[in-house]
Formats: structure tokens, sequence, C-alpha cells
């Protein structure tokens, strides 16, 4: 039972997380500690790359509902990218983040986070 | 054909972990349909952390019982434990309607086990909950062999 956690800051604020193996009450803890250094950053938006998710439970769901509590403030943005199907359905039955927020390509999730960003840019000017 | 893989542990996460890992081993071994293992992952877990972590007394040790059975076209598994009384198919429903963000953060591993299994029986006996769980047909999901032309 394990999981690999990757990231990089794909643009100023947007930072890509690629989670592959299983993300549950065993390796919660660990990603965890991965968005902790994250957030040391200015963050703008969380990009989950889940292509090699192949579990996700509750505790993985608590993680997503956090991060989307911790962008909040800065009216930032969580996308998730490449669900495997029964990973999508476990999101869409606990309905934690809404059909626009998952995406098959990273173009698409780019996109909406620009359009995010923008918004919220132009609301502060 | 029937398969059976019976587990005991403690009540502690660790032996959780543990545990998961053997019901993957076994669940691999078997010719199941995606759908019907994750839900037979995820029912176990979600239980049986449930279990560890607000049924017994933390620090006390005990044990759980695990039995899922395989027969041709069905999937069962029973779980049993001498905790506190504790029926999850009384348990309120999350507020799905709250945005994410005013959502507590648990709550959610009862949902969706019971809107991932195919039938849900509790009852409390001689002390102990007693919640078995029936997976969807894998017969009926799976690759059909031997049938007819």
């Amino acid at each position: 039972m394990s999981i690999d956690v990757t990231y990089r800051e794909r643009q100023p604020g947007l930072f890509e997380l690629t989670l592959a193996g299983r993300l549950d009450t065993d390796t919660y803890a660990q990603v965890e500690a991965t968005l902790d250094g994250i957030f040391a950053n200015a963050v703008r938006g969380i990009q989950f790359d889940m292509r090699d998710l192949t579990y996700l439970s509750s505790m993985g769901l608590r993680v997503l509902i956090k991060t989307m509590k911790r962008l909040r403030p800065v009216r930032g943005t969580v996308t998730l990218t490449h669900l495997q199907p029964q990973i999508h359905k476990v999101i869409e039955i606990a309905s934690v983040l809404p059909k626009e927020n998952i995406f098959s390509s990273v173009e698409e999730a780019d996109a909406y986070f620009d359009a995010m960003q923008s918004k919220v840019l132009g609301q502060d000017g | 054909m029937s398969e059976r893989l019976e587990l005991v542990l403690h009540n502690d996460i660790e032996a959780l972990g543990t545990a998961a890992a053997r019901l993957g081993a076994f669940l691999e071994t078997l010719t199941l349909p995606c759908a019907t293992i994750y839900a037979i992952d995820l029912a176990f877990e979600e239980i049986v952390s449930n279990t560890i972590k607000y049924g017994y007394v933390p620090g006390r040790p005990d044990r759980i019982e695990v039995v899922l059975t395989v027969d041709a076209g069905t999937a069962r598994m029973r779980i049993s434990d001498r905790a506190n009384a504790f029926d999850p198919l009384a348990a309120d429903a999350p507020d799905l309607n709250l945005s994410t963000e005013d959502r507590p953060v648990g709550g959610l591993g009862i949902h969706l086990v019971k809107n991932l299994v195919r039938g849900m029986e509790y009852r409390r006996d001689g002390g102990q909950n007693i919640l078995t769980l029936d997976f969807a047909d894998a017969e009926t999901t799976g690759p059909r062999t031997g049938e007819p032309a």
C-alpha cells in the first residue's frame, strides 16, 4: 500500500501534484505533508494529476476538501485531470467538487485555471 | 467455485493497512470486475477504519473479524466486532448540498459504501455488530463465459 507524490509549479502559483498508487487511510498523511510544503508558497491553484491513481477512499476525499478550503481565501482553484473511472465515480457520489473542475486534459484544466484567475484579478482591479 | 478469505485484525490503524494489503492480494487472484473489486476494497477500509476510530475505545485492544466469500456470481463480506453498537444504515447522510468549502471534512465514508454495494444488512447480536455487505453480481457485470451462442 503506497503512493508516490511529485509536484512542480507549472505556472506562477499553479502547482501540479501527481499522485500514483493509492490515496487512503495509510497514505493520506503523506499527501497532506506534501501539500503543507506547497502551501508555504503563494498558491493560486492545485492541479491533481490522477492518471496513475488507482484507489481513493474517503480519506482521499478529505485531502481534496481540505485543499479546497485552503484555497478559498485566495479564491484559488482545485482541478483534477485524468481520473480513472472508479475514482470519478467516488468523487461523483460524494459530490465533492463540481463537474467544471474535472478535466480529461491538462490544457483544459489550465484554461479553466486561467479563466478563474482573470475573474479574480478582474474583481480585484 | 467458491473462494473465501478470513481476516482477524486488532483495532489499530496499522493493522488496517496490513489487512488491506492481504485483502488486495486476495482480490487480485479473483476474476471479478474492477468495479466490484473497488467496492469491496473501499467498503473494507471505510467500515473497519470507522470501527477502529469511533467504535472501540482507543488504546484498548480488541478485534475485528472479516469474512469475504466469493461464489459464482456473488461476493459477500461480513464484518463483525464487539465495539459500541453502530448501525451504518441508520447513520445520517452527509449534507451534499453544502458547498465543499462549508462541509465538514469527514463523514463521507459510510455514504460511499452505501452507494457502492448492492445490499447491506446490520444486526446487533450477542454484543456484536454484524454487518453483511453484498456486492454487484460478478456474472452480470463481468465478461460472460460458457454462454450458448
